[in-house]
């Protein structure tokens, strides 16, 4: 947000509100000048009271003025810094649970009303905010899937077909309610704006509420509204994703905050359709490493072909 | 030398047999049953059934698949027992891979037996990819067998790869009943492909030539829009892949199309220009050829030699749509849908292509199921529409059905 701009645009607002003021005090006091409106009490005066009063207007609409000038800058200097503190909130919620770079095994349950949960293992992999790889191990039919996201671009390798092929963001994952946008949505800040909007108790834990808003349309959702936590750790807590038209899709849960790959950290995070009733995918970490030896060409979509 | 190559695979699949008593879990093993049911009937290529088809071929599959690793090490071997029963009743064996490799996180790769490339972006048509049998448009999704080759693949970077490979294989359609897939001489090819990564956009530079190949130049582009994922792949190459003696002639292939993939859906349309595809005319005198061959071959009161030459004639041009072209006619399109049910373990989808120049269709609906944690089944039945002298309606082939069932171990 440009603050500049909108800064002039507090202090003009509040010297035109000062201008009319002061244009009502002289045209009254021009009118009555007996009976002058410039404040209570001052009725009935002579021409020195009223010179007096003039000068106390013009003090006034001056003083006034002043304070309009220095209070507009100070709500925007507010709002920046609520919007950076939401930034720094984020952030510190994402990397609390994986860091920069990271190895991890990974358990994905999907639950279906009525059907048998269907359970996934992989191995994950991640390098900074642009790369990131997920191996399926198990089930057997499935093993071997291998989903990557590099920079804007998500591919999938699938074993029975040969093929590597593209595929977009906001395709399912694992045929879950993840998409593979949250999967491999590694840097919330880049592709939201955030804004720290207020406080909320969740599961009786205090929580920091900030409104996501897409900076561009390329993302999975237009608005999300997360939650992170306050009592130290800035474990992200809920998680609520809406559409263009707001109505709300899904809900993530983060819990289960353990000692995992030597630091405290929400080891599970829940996914909950907000439009099919009883469906939820898990997913929980069973294994995390925060300083793995990475080659950087294992996030090429050409190490996929080799899969084979 | 084939004899040779056969023991090779033979050792290596029963090496991964007594290996598999020591699986571990970067080990895969699979067992599975595939059987393709054909209708045959008369068509344009077949006047008077001279291919002797029975009204039902079926090809019945025992197949198997195995891949052990030893660290960087890795051996893999996957086969099949086929047994045909119509015109042919036969049995036989065929490997599809039979290959070892050395491989590093690092993006080095060695890999030597049969084994597949299987490159190209185009979902249905990949022109860049002529080492391999071309897929069949109908169902893109069945496996083809490799090639005996030697790969190598280097990544000097992250964004950037090289593959080299040479190799032999027979470049024709498979999964056909025995009298239709034509024997054919092995080809030697060899190929060099870049793969980059630009600013967002897959490139890809190919350039492969062989005994019985001039050169191809192929260029492949994929890039993501949104939802949407594009791609474009091309070849140009010289000497026809439809009638070999015209070998001094250059042509151009194109595959594009987009994939929306929103939710649990996945939506396919992919165009395909063939430039060395026949235009009306040039398929109007290819079917009058056969027809006046066929009849000329069969006519009792022409002397023996002009009935034997327009028998060999005949039986040229009726292997032309078997071969390794891909596709007789000059424009195709693609659209296939697939809906995942939520839980996935039921996939349905349906696959079409149209040929554009002739109005013939082919529509392919299938399911996939997977109703345990081993095993997945799969059903696909293959149709074919359009008016009498379209290409698709060429072949003796009428209708299919492909039933695949693995136990993945």
């Amino acid at each position: 947000m440009p603050l500049a701009p909108r800064a002039a645009r507090s202090a003009q607002n509040a010297c035109t509100a000062s201008t009319k003021m002061r244009v009502r005090l002289l045209v009254s006091s021009r009118d009555r000048p007996d009976a002058s409106v410039c404040s209570v009490g001052m009725v009935g005066v002579g021409v020195n009271r009223l010179r007096q009063c003039r000068v106390r207007a013009m003090i006034s609409v001056v003083l006034l003025a002043a304070l309009a000038v220095v209070r507009a800058p100070s709500e925007v200097f507010a709002q920046a810094q609520t919007a950076s503190e939401a930034t720094r909130l984020l952030e510190k919620a994402q990397a609390s649970v994986l860091g920069d770079t990271a190895a991890y095994t990974l358990r994905m349950t999907v639950n279906r009303t009525g059907k048998s949960p269907r359970v996934v293992t992989m191995d994950g992999f991640k390098s900074g905010d642009d790369r990131g790889l997920v191996r399926y191990l198990d089930p057997p039919k499935e093993k071997g899937t291998v989903y990557l996201r590099r920079d804007e671009n998500t591919y999938i390798y699938l074993p029975a077909a040969e093929k590597v092929a593209r595929v977009g963001p906001k395709q399912t994952f694992g045929g879950g309610d993840f998409n593979n946008g949250d999967i491999f949505r590694l840097s919330l800040t880049r592709d939201y704006e955030a804004t720290l909007t207020g406080e909320e108790t969740v599961d009786g834990t205090a929580c920091h509420v900030l409104e996501l808003k897409a900076r561009n349309r390329g993302v999975a959702y237009d608005r999300v509204r997360y939650l992170v936590r306050k009592d130290g750790g800035n474990f992200p807590c809920r998680a609520e994703y809406f559409t263009i038209s707001g109505k709300k899709l899904k809900i993530l849960r983060s819990d289960e905050i353990e000692t995992l790959g030597g630091r405290k950290r929400p080891t599970r995070l829940v996914m909950e359709s907000a439009l099919e009733q009883g469906a939820s995918t898990e997913l929980k970490f069973l294994r995390i490493n925060d300083r793995p030896k990475l080659d950087e060409r294992m996030f090429s979509p050409a190490s996929l072909e080799r899969e084979r | 030398m084939r004899g040779v190559l056969r023991r090779a695979r033979a050792s290596l699949l029963l090496a991964l047999l007594l290996g598999s008593g020591l699986k571990a879990s970067a080990d895969d093993y699979e067992l599975g049953v595939e059987n393709y049911l054909y209708r045959s009937g008369s068509s344009l290529l077949n006047r008077g059934n001279i291919f002797g088809l029975e009204p039902t071929e079926n090809l019945f599959r025992l197949t198997g698949v195995g891949r052990k690793a030893f660290g960087s090490f890795a051996i893999k071997a996957s086969a099949y027992v086929e047994r045909q029963t119509g015109r042919n009743d036969a049995t036989s064996v065929t490997f599809r891979q039979a290959f070892a490799e050395y491989k590093t996180q690092s993006g080095f790769l060695v890999r030597v037996g049969r084994q597949k490339t299987a490159w190209g972006s185009g979902f249905v048509w990949n022109p860049t990819d002529r080492i391999e049998p071309p897929k069949s448009p109908a169902n893109p999704s069945t496996e083809r067998p490799g090639i005996d080759a030697t790969r190598m693949d280097i990544s000097p970077t992250d964004w950037a790869s090289l593959t080299l490979v040479a190799g032999r294989g027979e470049v024709t359609l498979t999964d056909l009943p025995g009298s239709l897939a034509r024997e054919a001489d092995p080809e030697w090819t060899g190929a060099v492909r870049a793969r980059l990564l630009v600013r967002n956009t897959d490139i890809a530079f190919t350039y492969l030539a062989g005994t019985k190949r001039d050169g191809l130049l192929g260029l492949d582009l994929g890039r993501t829009f949104g939802p949407v994922a594009l791609h474009a792949e091309s070849a140009f190459y010289r000497g026809s892949e439809i009638d070999r003696t015209r070998s001094d002639d250059a042509f151009v292939r194109v595959s594009t199309g987009a994939l929306w993939s929103p939710g649990d859906s996945t939506l396919l349309a992919e165009y395909f220009f063939n430039g060395e595809g026949m235009n009306d005319a040039q398929f109007r005198a290819y079917t009058e050829r056969l027809d006046l061959n066929l009849r000329v071959a069969n006519d009792p009161n022409v002397p023996a030699g002009v009935r034997a030459a327009a028998f060999a004639a005949w039986n040229a041009d009726a292997a032309v749509p078997f071969g390794s072209n891909l596709g007789l006619r000059r424009h195709y399109a693609s659209i296939a849908f697939t809906r995942r049910e939520r839980a996935q373990d039921l996939t349905a989808n349906l696959r079409t292509v149209v040929g554009l120049s002739d109005r013939g269709l082919i529509v392919t609906p299938g399911l996939a199921y997977a109703p345990s944690r081993n095993v997945q089944m799969t059903l696909d039945f293959v149709l074919l529409f359009g008016p009498e002298n379209a290409e698709y309606k060429l072949a003796p082939i009428k209708r299919a059905l492909q039933a695949r069932i693995k136990y993945v171990f």
